[in-house]
């Protein structure tokens, strides 16, 4: 196993935010991007898992209740899959943690957020699930 | 305002609209369970977020209507008319707001009342449908400031009566700290009622939020409050209670012995430090009853203010509590010696520790591992994803020993699909790793309220749609507008090349070259005019909330069908139909739909159907609004109109049922005590007549008694250039709108036929009334051999206009009569040729 997120890296890490909400979508890419950051947005779980599918990402960033495949169903997708499996992934809900929280572990999350999210909270985790140095 | 909230605007207006047509399909089919969950994304995203902005009053509607509909998705409130009607007022009043928004950039200042009373009403609701039942709070677990020093501050005889409430009956002990936001005021939120309604409190203690202002600085508006408070009401009923202030409020349950802290003066005496050193063993030998003896006699014997009083009546209160809490009478016997029981300062002492965000994201992890797993796959994803996360944390602490490790466990666990060594890892490593990082980067995690955003560099790629201004269409289809008449200068350029260079050739090249300009800027323009286009369900959108709201009112049943919603016309025209369609419909569902018991009594079913219907005919939109009514009495509209004076009797009497019922029309009649009465048909038709015409549209109306009416709108699928003939008389260049007229004829003047002051002429059988636009202007009168009559098609049928001469078409951007030309009578706009010339164009109806 190399040890490739060991090591600073030079290139630009991947998030790809999956969010049905344009608004939210923007308002992550801002935090991200102004992060270095490249952000990548999907609409529903479906297109995400797609786009997880045609490229390699960092960290995915889901949200939950959204049209034709939700987070839960898109992160279970991800996790059976030998080559995407690996990604971490924070799912961010508006729901408080209880029910919602054990349901978002146990389909693959990896850190659950409830809305909103302030972006310096926001930086704090992707980073540090990606490995970046604080 | 910042590109986010523009999109946020934009975002919601389309939530609110989705949210408004599923509730009204779930109305209809309330088991529909797609409408109910299109429903709840649409509140739950917008819930979402709004909660991105600073507009609380909004954020907590949203939250409380979403709150209504989850009980209606769990089945435990039922869809009724009542829950539709107060959803629908919920998303009114929100769409209200998010327009004030877009236009003031914030919330209006009743927001916060009207907030409080919508929210009142939807928890009346949910309440009547079920009973509370709340998910986890958001402050799940004790928060460490909840139960503080300020318990000390309670009385002792308010915790003594907590205390025997949660050992006696065994009820819990809430804490409650309310720190309401200074401007609460301003959102309508009035903490002192809130602690009104709190049930079974024990204590309130209300004080400021640090030190008190210099009254000079007194501000009433500003809320510096704070509520420390017990009560044994359960959590959940509380969290239930505080729900729209959660983020203000912290509510933890209290361990009964916290509250049995002693207080008092310190100091000691000889007889309360003996009761501690003799009676210390007591406890241990279980001589419980003598050592409340002792208690009660000491403690009747010294100062009860002491420290040591208080503790020897907690000592009494624990020994009379069923149960084993022989360390706590340890500590309370040390107390009264003057001991400060050890328990007490460090339940106080709620350290967080330093590099929480690493420490709690870790701690996450390792539940994740500790998750039950049946299947093989779902563990495998879990180790992997969890071993990625723990090595790139130990990696961002620079312990890259450490993510080697965890790669390396992540590998040994994937193969043996087993979590443990991957567990094993995490506990040595994560020592290791907050050992290397030191402590480091103390993040703030727990979760709150958003910031306000600024507008920071964001920018947006949307990649399959692009959003626009509306303005800069518009701007480019007044520069196309532009174009297209400024090409219109070539073919005059042309003729000149010819007649005053004499260069025929250079007249030929010029006039090639233009219809390649031409060309383009016809394609140019019809892109540009794709881009406006909107589908007419644009308009058709709000109609089944409009027919829902007057068939309730009214007790009809009416149905209501949309045909040809896709169909598409250019912006402006969509824009123009939406108030003469809401008139028409209006008019049809209040006054052509009969009650249902006069429709049995007609032989026809209850309820009633109005049908809109869109399409496209050549280069028209055409809309057609049907119901199934009582339809229009022509008679009655006929003698109305005679009476009226409106038209003669004779007419009348000529008149067919079609143009009978188009007298609905004419502004005499259009007033509501006469028509909604006699024809069933509303107030207003003339305005609506008047509105579509100066779109350059046309309606017509056609009905039968007791069967129905039918209405018919056309319009210009675009309104933005106008195609226009030009004609001229006394010299002067005029325009007519070519979809006025019908055709060009000459005639000889004997054929014009003089009809007592008036002229007509025979066209193919047909008796047609000739005008000549010379005495319409008021121009001196001219007569020639052969007429050049223009046959324009009006409302009352074709119309022979003499003119001197036709000229060319030609494509124009009609602009309307600007400052002391606008009370010009007989025309409808100018338009700048080509060769600087202004053109009049001329509104036939006016002129008529």
């Amino acid at each position: 196993m190399t040890l490739q997120s060991a090591e600073p890296a030079a290139v630009a890490r991947r998030v790809l935010v999956v969010d049905d909400a344009r608004t939210v979508r923007l308002y992550y890419r801002g935090i991200l991007e102004k992060a270095g950051i490249d952000v990548t947005e999907a609409e529903n779980g479906l297109e995400g898992l797609e786009k997880a599918e045609a490229a390699s990402f960092d960290l995915l960033l889901v949200d939950i209740n959204m049209p034709k495949m939700d987070g839960y169903a898109m992160l279970r997708a991800i996790r059976a899959d030998p080559t995407m499996r690996g990604t971490p992934a924070i799912m961010i809900s508006t729901e408080a943690e209880g029910r919602d929280a054990q349901r978002a572990y146990e389909a693959g999350a990896n850190v659950y957020l409830v809305k909103p999210v302030r972006p310096e909270q926001l930086r704090a985790f992707a980073e540090l699930l990606m490995g970046v140095p604080a | 305002m910042s590109a986010l909230l523009d999109q946020f605007i934009e975002e919601a207006s389309d939530l609110l609209e989705a949210a408004g047509a599923a509730l009204l399909v779930l109305e209809r089919n309330p088991s529909d369970e797609r409408a109910i969950n299109d429903l709840f994304r649409s509140v739950h995203t917008l819930k979402g977020t709004s909660a991105l902005f600073e507009f609380p009053e909004l954020t907590k509607l949203v939250h409380a209507g979403e709150d209504l509909l989850d009980c209606v998705r769990e089945g435990s409130v039922p869809v009724s008319g009542e829950l539709v009607d107060l959803q629908l007022e919920v998303l009114d009043v929100l769409r209200g707001w998010v327009d004030y928004v877009r236009a003031q950039g914030g919330l209006p200042n009743d927001a916060a009342s009207s907030s409080r009373e919508l929210i009142a009403r939807l928890g009346a609701m949910k309440i009547t449908g079920r009973p509370t039942e709340l998910p986890a709070s958001p402050q799940a677990g004790v928060a460490p400031e909840v139960i503080g020093d300020w318990i000390e501050t309670v009385s002792e005889r308010e915790r003594m009566t907590a205390f025997r409430a949660a050992l006696d009956d065994g009820l819990t002990v809430a804490a409650i700290v309310y720190k309401p936001d200074t401007d609460c005021y301003f959102r309508g939120e009035d903490p002192l009622l809130t602690w009104r309604g709190v049930p079974d409190l024990l204590a309130l203690l209300i004080g400021t939020v640090g030190p008190e202002p210099a009254l000079i600085d007194f501000d009433p508006y500003v809320c510096r409050l704070q509520f420390h408070a017990l009560s044994t009401a359960p959590k959940a009923e509380l969290e239930h209670l505080f729900r729209y202030v959660s983020d203000q409020v912290r509510i933890a349950e209290i361990p009964p012995e916290r509250l049995a802290v002693p207080v008092g003066v310190d100091g000691t005496d000889p007889q309360s430090a003996a009761f501690a050193d003799e009676c210390a063993a007591w406890v241990g030998a279980g001589r419980l009853p003598e050592l409340r003896e002792r208690a009660l006699t000491l403690l009747a014997s010294i100062d009860s203010t002491r420290r040591s009083a208080s503790a020897l009546r907690w000592l009494i209160a624990v020994i009379e509590s069923a149960g084993d809490h022989a360390d706590w009478l340890r500590e309370l016997v040390g107390a009264v010696g003057g001991n400060t029981p050890a328990a007490f300062e460090e339940a106080d002492v709620a350290v967080v520790p330093g590099s929480e965000l690493v420490d709690r994201v870790v701690e996450e992890q390792r539940r994740i591992l500790a998750l039950p797993a049946d299947d093989t796959v779902v563990l495998a994803g879990r180790i992997a994803s969890v071993g990625k996360s723990l090595a790139n944390i130990a990696a961002a602490q620079q312990a890259f020993a450490a993510a080697r490790i965890l790669e390396g466990a992540t590998a040994a666990a994937l193969q043996s699909n087993d979590a443990r060594p991957l567990l094993d890892a995490l506990h040595a490593c994560f020592d290791i790793v907050s050992r290397l990082a030191g402590g480091a980067a103390a993040e703030d995690v727990p979760v709150s309220r958003a910031q306000p955003i600024s507008a920071d560099g964001h920018d947006l790629r949307q990649t399959r749609m692009l959003k626009v201004d509306q303005a800069k269409v518009d701007r480019l289809m007044s520069l196309i507008g532009e174009l297209v008449v400024a090409k219109n200068a070539l073919p005059f350029l042309a003729r000149r090349a010819e007649a005053v260079y004499g260069s025929r050739e250079m007249s030929r090249e010029i006039g090639q070259r233009y219809s390649v300009i031409d060309r383009l800027a016809q394609e140019m323009q019809e892109a540009i005019m794709e881009v406006r286009l909107l589908p007419v369900s644009e308009v058709f959108a709000r109609f089944p909330r409009l027919i829902r709201d007057i068939s309730r009112k009214l007790d009809k049943q009416i149905e209501l069908v949309l045909e040809g919603e896709e169909t598409q016309a250019d912006k402006n025209i969509i824009e123009l139909l939406g108030d003469p369609l809401i008139h028409i419909v209006r008019n049809a569902a209040d006054h052509g739909i009969e009650s249902p018991q006069a429709r049995i009594a007609k032989g026809k079913p209850a309820h009633g159907t109005i049908r809109l219907r869109a399409m496209q005919e050549g280069d028209l939109v055409v809309i057609e609004v049907s119901d199934d009514g009582r339809g229009v009495d022509t008679k009655r509209v006929l003698a109305k109109a005679v009476e009226r004076g409106l038209i003669n009797p004779e007419d009348a009497e000529r008149m067919t049922a079609a143009e009978a019922a188009n007298l609905i029309f004419h502004p005499g009649l259009s007033t509501a005590d006469v028509v909604s009465d006699l024809s069933g048909r509303g107030v207003g038709m003339d305005v609506v007549q008047t509105s579509i015409r100066d779109a350059g549209g046309s309606v017509s109306v056609s009905s039968q008694l007791d069967v129905g009416t039918k209405v018919r709108l056309a319009l210009p699928l675009s309104m933005a250039v106008v195609r226009v003939m030009t004609i001229e008389t006394a010299g002067a260049l005029y325009g007519v709108p070519i979809d006025m007229i019908a055709e060009t004829v000459r005639i000889d003047s004997s054929a014009i036929r003089e009809i007592k002051q008036a002229e007509a002429f025979l066209l193919r059988d047909t008796i047609v009334p000739l005008v000549r636009l010379r005495k319409l202007l008021r121009l001196p009168s001219r007569y020639e051999e052969r007429e050049a009559v223009l046959v324009l098609r009006t409302a009352a049928g074709l119309v022979g206009m003499i003119v001197d001469r036709f000229d060319e078409h030609m494509d124009i951007i009609l602009k309307p009569l600007e400052g002391i030309l606008v009370g010009l009578k007989g025309f409808s706009g100018t338009a700048l040729l080509g060769d600087g010339r202004v053109l009049m164009v001329l509104d036939v109806r006016e002129l008529l």
